[in-house]
């Protein structure tokens, strides 16, 4: 039976959620044994790959790359060719995130291990005689396509984010990091970002904004909301608002969030004078921190909350404006 | 520069599909339905601002020749028809390995294609295609300019709303994203001239090939097209280690909701409040002083925050 990795996308010392959630669905492939969790990276990748071990991985093992700022495609180089000198007969089964870097991986790769890839899976079992069924959207996700890879053919097989949700965990259970010596870096010809370009926080569509600032019926106006974009401003966040708020013209519809509105994910989520009625938290995802400024402690914005501010908003929200101004622009004129 | 559209003709996602009713599995509801992949256009459009020199490659049965047919009004040099009953079976991989061998004997110098394909819509035969060569891709990209025919530049889009720009050095396959621009009209007279135009047929003996290798390159199947059929969703048992009440406590809630958070709740003096929230951001991660120092050419002048708001 040929062995099951999971190819394990550390972001400094962080392992991507899709990469755990595979490792869910390998552990499911590699019964009865563990699967292994693989990883291409520097000394920061150890710690969260030896912690795979909890969430069901038989084998960590670290190939060693020098530079941090390899490219995808020269990790999938390097993990092609500690696989490929696995000792076993078979192809290997990979799986890994369908994430930007996932789908930069995963062709390089198959091609490396001459295996098949199945791109955006949403399930994967083991057929009657060793091989691979892979379930996967297909016609715009109005249907579903069933691929099957038959025995010892391998597969890198790219699982989408946040379908499968996360495997229990067996806390404390530890593996042993296996470091494996990289090499010189892999004659690889990749991409290379050349130039990143912010995103104007007060241009961004709230969809993809990463920091939001936004205002509820408390603000209490349109000169409440200039306050908050001052807020927005410094902290870099986009203004976004409540129902209310856009009823009241207080915002344009675009900046709405909640049902009838946007949906969010953002990391961080400022809510100045909002109660957090269900219609509008049901616009607020992604687990992102959030902090509540509100006169009613009872508010169900401040149950979800990871910091409560108990009072009005608007003397805390100056107070917070005029610190990170002085902090940030030490000779900048307020105003 | 030479530049290689790859264009892709299949069955039209916007029709109505019923898996169990047009025969075998995978199966295409017949000609009529067939139509160019509307990213490919996009690919196609990006090609023509490149380069004068374009050629058009597909491959499918005849009626795929719709794909060429378009690419010929508007503007490609050349257009090319790949196929052999074989390739109908041929999953990614190979498709990949075929279209290597006739990128190798077109000798383009950048290969164009859309970002996603028709039907399957994996978009995964062009980054095979490029790992097969050893080429850079370039995916998801718009605006895509040559500079000194050299380097090849697109921009796409980041995360947080932020805009990549990306650069490979040519030869490089570029994926070009369908909503990239509008396509433009193409007019009929074009159409009809571009009909009259005749389409280079090829078979894989032409490339050196032949079906039993193909046959063998193929590494996976499509077995089944059907309606979804939902899987639940995987959630965490309660962690053995807690209690026996808050174990149930979390069957009961149904493992799906979080629990509630121990949130930290502030009153007092807003000064002061305003220093603790600022040292809880910094805690959890937050760099308040970079993303200022970031904004700070970009940052409006004060008093202009009511901008947003409606008149």
């Amino acid at each position: 039976v040929s062995s099951v990795w999971v190819l394990t996308e550390v972001d400094g010392t962080t392992v991507a959620e899709a990469s755990r959630e595979a490792l869910g669905e390998a552990a499911e492939l590699a019964r009865p044994d563990r699967p292994g969790a693989l990883a291409v990276g520097s000394q920061t990748a150890v710690a969260p790959l030896a912690a795979l071990g909890a969430d069901g991985a038989g084998r960590a093992v670290l190939v060693d790359a020098p530079s941090a700022a390899e490219t995808p495609e020269a990790a999938a180089a390097r993990a092609a060719a500690w696989l490929g000198a696995e000792p076993g007969a078979e192809r290997p089964i990979v799986l890994l995130g369908h994430t930007p870097w996932g789908r930069a991986v995963a062709p390089v790769l198959a091609t490396h291990l001459d295996t098949a890839l199945v791109p955006d899976a949403v399930a994967a079992r083991r057929a009657g005689d060793g091989g691979l069924i892979v379930t996967r959207p297909a016609y715009g996700d109005r249907l579903y396509a069933t691929v099957r890879v038959r025995a010892g053919q391998g597969a890198v097989v790219t699982l989408r984010p946040g379908v499968l949700g996360m495997a229990a965990t067996e806390a404390g259970r530890a593996v042993a990091l296996e470091r494996v010596n990289g090499g010189p870096a892999p004659a690889v010809r990749a991409p290379r970002v050349r130039q990143v370009h912010a995103a104007d926080p007060r241009q961004i569509d709230l969809r993809e904004a990463e920091r939001i600032v936004a205002g509820g019926r408390g603000v209490g106006g349109p000169e409440g909301f200039a306050l908050l974009q001052e807020l927005a401003d410094l902290l870099g966040a986009a203004v976004g608002g409540s129902r209310v708020a856009v009823d009241l013209g207080w915002l344009p519809w675009e900046r709405q969030i909640g049902q009838s509105g946007r949906v969010v994910s953002p990391r961080l989520y400022v809510a100045c004078g909002i109660s957090g009625a269900s219609q509008h938290l049901w616009g607020l995802r992604g687990g992102g921190t959030v902090v509540a400024i509100d006169t009613d402690r009872r508010a169900p914005i401040m149950e979800i909350a990871h910091l409560a501010v108990v009072g009005d908003w608007r003397p805390v929200v100056a107070a917070l404006v005029r610190r990170l101004r002085t902090r940030s622009m030490p000779g900048r004129a307020e105003g | 520069v030479t530049g290689l559209v790859l264009l892709q003709a299949g069955m039209d996602s916007g029709l109505a599909v019923d898996p169990r009713r047009s025969g075998a599995a995978g199966d295409r509801p017949g000609r009529g339905g067939v139509v160019p992949n509307p990213a490919d256009r996009a690919a196609l459009e990006c090609a023509l601002s490149l380069t004068a020199r374009v050629l058009a490659l597909t491959i499918g049965p005849v009626e795929h020749e719709c794909a060429l047919h378009l690419a010929r009004a508007r503007g490609a040099m050349g257009a090319v028809r790949l196929w052999d009953p074989v390739l109908a079976a041929a999953d990614a991989v190979a498709m990949a390995r075929v279209l290597a061998a006739a990128v190798v004997a077109l000798e383009p110098a950048v290969v164009l294609t859309g970002a996603r394909g028709l039907e399957g819509a994996t978009g995964s035969v062009p980054p095979l295609l490029a790992a097969r060569l050893g080429w850079p891709c370039l995916q998801g990209v718009g605006r895509v300019r040559v500079e000194g025919d050299r380097v090849v530049v697109g921009e796409r889009p980041g995360a947080g709303g932020r805009r990549e720009e990306v650069e490979a050095a040519i030869p490089a396959v570029v994926m070009v994203r369908p909503e990239s621009g509008e396509a433009p009209y193409v007019a009929y007279r074009a159409r009809r001239a571009a009909a009259r135009h005749p389409i280079e047929c090829w078979s894989l003996q032409q490339l050196g090939l032949d079906a039993a290798t193909v046959h063998g390159w193929v590494r996976s199947e499509v077995e089944a097209v059907d309606w979804p059929r939902p899987r639940p969703r995987r959630t965490a048992g309660p962690p053995a280690a807690k209690s026996a009440a808050e174990r149930l406590r979390q069957l009961v809630s149904g493992g799906s909701k979080p629990p509630a958070l121990q949130s930290r709740l502030l009153e007092g003096p807003p000064d002061e409040v305003a220093g603790q929230v600022i040292a809880f951001l910094e805690g959890s991660g937050f760099h308040v002083l970079a993303s200022v120092n970031r904004l700070a050419g970009t940052t409006p002048r004060a008093g202009d925050g009511g901008r947003e708001a409606k008149p």
